[in-house]
C-alpha cells in the first residue's frame, strides 16, 4: 500500500496519517487500550506519580509536540507510533533493532519498551559511540556491513536517517534477522524497490524521491530470500557435501565386491566426488568448527587414489578396510560439531 | 600425427642448480615425469658460474637444464612469457612470494596448463608467510596441486591456507639399482647419520654427546657420520675427542660420499639412522633412503618425525636438542634386539609403501591429470 503522506494528525488521542486525498489512515489509538492484551499493568503508579496508562497517552500525545515538521521527525513519529501499536497487542518479549545514530528517539523507545516488559530489549548498531548508556539498550559500534546479524531475532528493525541515500537496496541478512511478520522500517526512493517487496510494504511517500517503507517480512518472503543469504548459501553448500558423502557410502559398500566393480571409471568417479567435497569444504572452511575436516577428506582421497593405482590384487581387501575407516572418520567429523545440522527453514 | 610432447618446467625461485640438488625431489620428480610419462623435463635456474653437475648426465638422463642470464624475478617472468607454449606443467619448489607474479604470468598465457606447487614447508616457514593476503590466496587458487611433504605440515597448512593441500612426500628413487637382498642379515651395529656434518641446523653435537653418554652401555656399537664437515665444526670435534679420547675408534667421520652405490652401502650396513636437526623442510630426503635400506629411525621432533618413523612403528622421536633423551633412546633400542629387528622389517616395507618416488609421481600425475 502506498500512502502519499500529507501529515500526521492527532485528534482526541487517535493518530492518523492524512494522505494527499484527505483520506485518514489509523496509526495508533492512544485513547482506547481496552481491547489490547498487553501484560502491562496500566494502573501501575510510576515514579513520577502518574499511572502507566496516563504516561503512555502522554508519550503518544507528546509526539505531536516534539515533531518539528521535518521529514526526519515525521519518519520517527510514524515508526514510533507503529511500534507502540505493536507493543500493546500482545505480551511478547520484543527485541528491536535500530541502525543509525543514537538520539532522543532511541531513549524514548527504550523507555517505552522497558515499561511494557522488562525483558524487552533494544539493540542499536551505530557508527558513533553513544555518550551515555541507556538501560535495556545494547550498543554495537560498527558498520552494518561488518555485523553478522542473528537469524529471526527482531520484531522490528528501524534504519535511522544516518542511512538515508545509501540504502537503495536492502541487505538480505537484515530481512532474515526479522521474525515472521516483523517490520523493517527504512527510508529510500520507493521507485528503486522491487515490486515483490512493494506488495508486502506500506510506503509513506515523504516527498518526490523519498519514502518511508514499512516492510512486513513474511514467511514466504524469507523463504524466497533464504538462498541469497550468507547462511542460506552456506547451508546449500553443506547439503551438497552431505549428499555427496551419502552417495559415497553406497559406492564404498559396492567396493566390497571389488572384483566386479572396481573399474577405473568407477573409482575415478569416487575420487572425483571426494575431491569435489574437498573443494566445497575449502570454500566454507572458515565457517566450520571442525579443524580437521579438510585433512580427513584429503586422506580419504589419498587412500582411494592409492587403491586406484595399486595393481596388486592381494592388497585390495586391506585397502577396502582402510577406505571404510577413512570414510567413517571423515563422515563422523561432519556430525561431531553442529556444522551440518540444518535449520527448519532450509530449502 | 605424433602428439606434441608435454613440457614439465621446474623453475627455481632464486639461485640455480647444484649437483646434490639434482637428486632431491626437485630433480627426481621432473626426471620421473620424463621417464614414466614422456614429458620433456627442463630445470631452470641461475648459476653465477658454470655448475659442476655430473649427476645430470649420470642419473637424470633426458632431463635438460637451462640457465637464466641473471637471478632477477623479471628474468624468470620473461622466461615464462617466452616459453609459455612449451610449459605444460610448471613445477615450483619452496613457498616463496616470487611465485605470485610468476604464476600470474603463466596463467595469463596458459589457463589450460598445470601448476604443481611443492611447498616443502616446515612450521617455521609456515608461520613466516603472509598467507592471508589476496596475492597468496590468488596464487594458491591458480595451482592445481599444492603439496606439503609431511603429514603434520599437510594438516597445519590445510587449517591455515585456503587451498586443498595434498601430501607428496620426499621419496627415494633407486638410480643406481641398489640390491637389497638379505638386507637385514647383513646389518652391523652402526648408528648412521648423513648430511652436512656440523651445520648449525643439523645439531650433530647432540648426536655425538648422546652417543658418548651411553657408549659404555652399548659397547659393541659404532657411530658413523657421512657428509662434508663444516670447517667450524672441526674445532668442536677436536675438543670432543679430547674429552672422550676412547671414542676415537668408535666414531667415524667418513666425509662426503658422492658415489651413490657406496652411499647406499653405508645405509645398508647401519641398523639405526639418526637425525638430530632442529628443523628440516618436511621429511628429509635422507629418511627415505634410510628407510629403503631398512634402518630403524631415531629422529629429533622435526615436523616430519611421525612420517619418518611411521608413527613409531619403525623408529622413535626424541625432543629437540635433548642429549639425555637421545642417549636413553640409543641405550634402549641398541639393547632390545627384537624391537630393532621388528622396526627394521617395518621400515623396509613402509619405505616401499610410502617413499617410493615412482609411486609418489604416479599419485602426483593422477592428482594433476586424473582428478576431474
Amino acid at each position: 500500500m502506498v500512502i502519499f503522506l500529507s501529515s500526521i494528525r492527532q485528534e482526541n488521542g487517535i493518530f492518523v496519517f492524512v494522505d494527499y486525498n484527505g483520506l485518514k489512515h489509523l496509526l495508533f489509538n492512544a485513547m482506547d487500550f481496552s481491547l489490547n492484551h498487553s501484560n502491562i499493568r496500566f494502573f501501575n503508579i510510576e515514579e513520577d506519580g502518574k499511572e502507566t496508562l496516563s504516561m503512555l497517552k502522554d508519550t503518544a500525545l507528546s509526539l505531536r509536540s516534539i515533531s518539528d515538521g521535518s521529514v526526519i521527525s515525521m519518519v520517527r513519529n510514524i515508526v514510533f507510533l507503529s511500534v507502540l501499536d505493536e507493543l500493546i497487542q500482545k505480551p511478547h518479549n520484543y527485541n528491536f533493532l535500530q541502525i543509525g545514530d543514537v538520539s532522543s528517539f532511541t531513549e524514548q523507545l527504550a523507555n517505552i519498551l522497558k515499561k511494557f516488559n522488562v525483558k524487552n530489549h533494544l539493540y542499536c548498531i551505530t557508527e558513533n559511540l553513544p555518550s551515555k548508556n541507556i538501560l535495556n539498550v545494547s550498543f554495537l559500534t560498527a558498520k552494518l556491513e561488518n555485523v553478522i546479524l542473528p537469524y529471526s531475532k527482531f520484531s522490528a528493525v528501524f534504519i535511522d536517517d544516518a542511512y538515508i541515500n545509501n540504502f537503495s537496496t536492502i541487505p538480505t541478512d537484515l530481512i532474515m534477522s526479522l521474525k515472521n511478520c516483523g517490520n523493517l522500517f527504512f527510508i529510500t526512493n520507493s521507485d528503486l524497490l522491487p515490486k515483490s517487496l512493494l506488495d508486502d510494504s506500506k510506503v509513506f511517500v515523504l516527498h518526490k524521491d523519498l519514502s518511508l517503507v514499512s516492510l512486513s517480512v513474511t514467511e514466504k518472503l524469507k523463504h524466497s530470500l533464504y538462498l541469497q543469504t550468507s547462511y542460506g548459501k552456506l547451508e546449500q553448500q553443506k547439503r551438497k557435501i552431505i549428499n555427496i558423502v551419502d552417495e559415497l557410502s553406497k559406492n564404498i559398500n559396492e567396493l566390497k565386491n571389488y572384483q566386479s566393480v572396481n573399474s577405473d571409471e568407477f573409482l575415478d568417479q569416487m575420487i572425483s566426488s571426494v575431491y569435489q567435497c574437498e573443494l566445497m569444504i575449502n570454500k566454507i572452511y572458515i565457517e566450520l568448527k571442525s579443524s580437521y575436516i579438510k585433512t580427513y577428506f584429503n586422506e580419504l582421497k589419498e587412500i582411494l587414489i592409492d587403491y586406484r593405482l595399486n595393481k596388486n590384487e592381494s592388497l585390495k581387501e586391506n585397502y577396502y578396510e582402510r577406505i571404510k575407516q577413512h570414510y567413517q572418520i571423515a563422515r563422523n567429523e561432519l556430525t561431531t560439531y553442529d556444522d551440518f545440522i540444518f535449520s527448519k527453514e532450509a530449502i | 600425427m605424433k602428439e606434441k610432447q608435454r613440457g614439465a618446467y621446474t623453475i627455481i625461485s632464486s639461485g640455480g642448480w647444484w649437483n646434490q640438488r639434482l637428486l632431491k625431489d626437485c630433480g627426481i620428480i621432473p626426471y620421473l615425469f620424463h621417464k614414466n610419462y614422456d614429458f620433456h623435463s627442463v630445470l631452470v635456474g641461475y648459476n653465477a658460474k658454470p655448475p659442476y653437475l655430473p649427476y645430470l648426465d649420470t642419473y637424470l638422463k633426458g632431463v635438460e637444464i637451462e640457465f637464466l642470464k641473471d637471478d632477477k624475478l623479471e628474468t624468470r617472468i620473461k622466461y615464462i612469457e617466452d616459453n609459455n607454449q612449451k610449459i605444460d606443467l610448471l613445477i615450483l619448489y619452496g613457498a616463496y612470494y616470487q611465485y605470485v607474479s610468476m604464476v600470474d604470468c603463466y596463467r595469463k598465457y596458459r589457463p589450460d596448463g598445470k601448476i604443481y606447487f611443492a611447498t616443502d614447508l616446515n612450521s617455521y616457514g609456515m608461520d613466516h608467510i603472509l598467507h592471508d593476503t589476496y596475492e597468496w590466496k590468488n596464487l594458491l587458487s591458480q595451482c592445481d596441486v599444492v603439496a606439503a611433504s609431511c603429514r603434520k605440515m599437510q594438516r597445519n597448512l590445510s587449517m591455515k591456507w585456503s587451498a586443498v593441500i595434498d601430501l607428496i612426500r620426499n621419496g627415494w628413487y633407486n638410480f643406481t639399482n641398489v640390491k637389497f637382498d638379505n638386507l637385514l642379515e647383513k646389518k652391523e651395529n652402526i648408528i648412521l647419520t648423513v648430511g652436512r656434518i656440523g651445520s648449525p641446523q643439523k645439531r650433530n653435537e647432540i648426536l655425538l654427546e648422546a652417543f658418548a653418554a651411553c657408549s659404555d652401555e652399548i659397547t659393541n656399537w659404532r657411530l658413523r657420520l657421512v657428509g662434508n664437515i663444516d670447517p667450524n665444526f672441526k674445532k668442536y670435534i677436536d675438543k670432543f675427542f679430547k674429552i672422550y679420547p676412547h671414542l676415537k675408534d668408535r666414531i667415524d667421520f667418513v666425509g662426503l660420499v658422492e658415489d651413490k652405490l657406496k652411499l647406499a652401502e653405508e645405509y645398508k650396513k647401519a641398523k639405526i639412522f639418526a637425525i638430530t636437526s632442529i628443523y628440516e623442510g618436511g621429511t628429509p630426503n635422507v629418511i627415505a633412503e634410510a628407510l629403503f635400506a631398512g634402518c630403524y629411525i631415531v629422529t629429533s621432533d622435526i615436523d616430519g618425525a611421525l612420517d619418518a618413523t611411521d608413527e613409531g612403528r619403525c623408529g622413535q622421536v626424541v625432543p629437540l636438542d635433548d642429549v639425555v633423551a637421545l642417549s636413553d633412546s640409543f641405550r634402549h633400542i641398541c639393547n632390545d634386539s627384537s624391537l630393532l629387528a621388528g622396526g627394521e622389517v617395518r621400515a623396509f616395507h613402509y619405505a616401499r609403501e610410502s617413499f617410493d618416488a615412482e609411486k609418489i609421481v604416479d599419485r602426483l600425475y593422477y592428482l594433476l591429470y586424473g582428478v576431474k
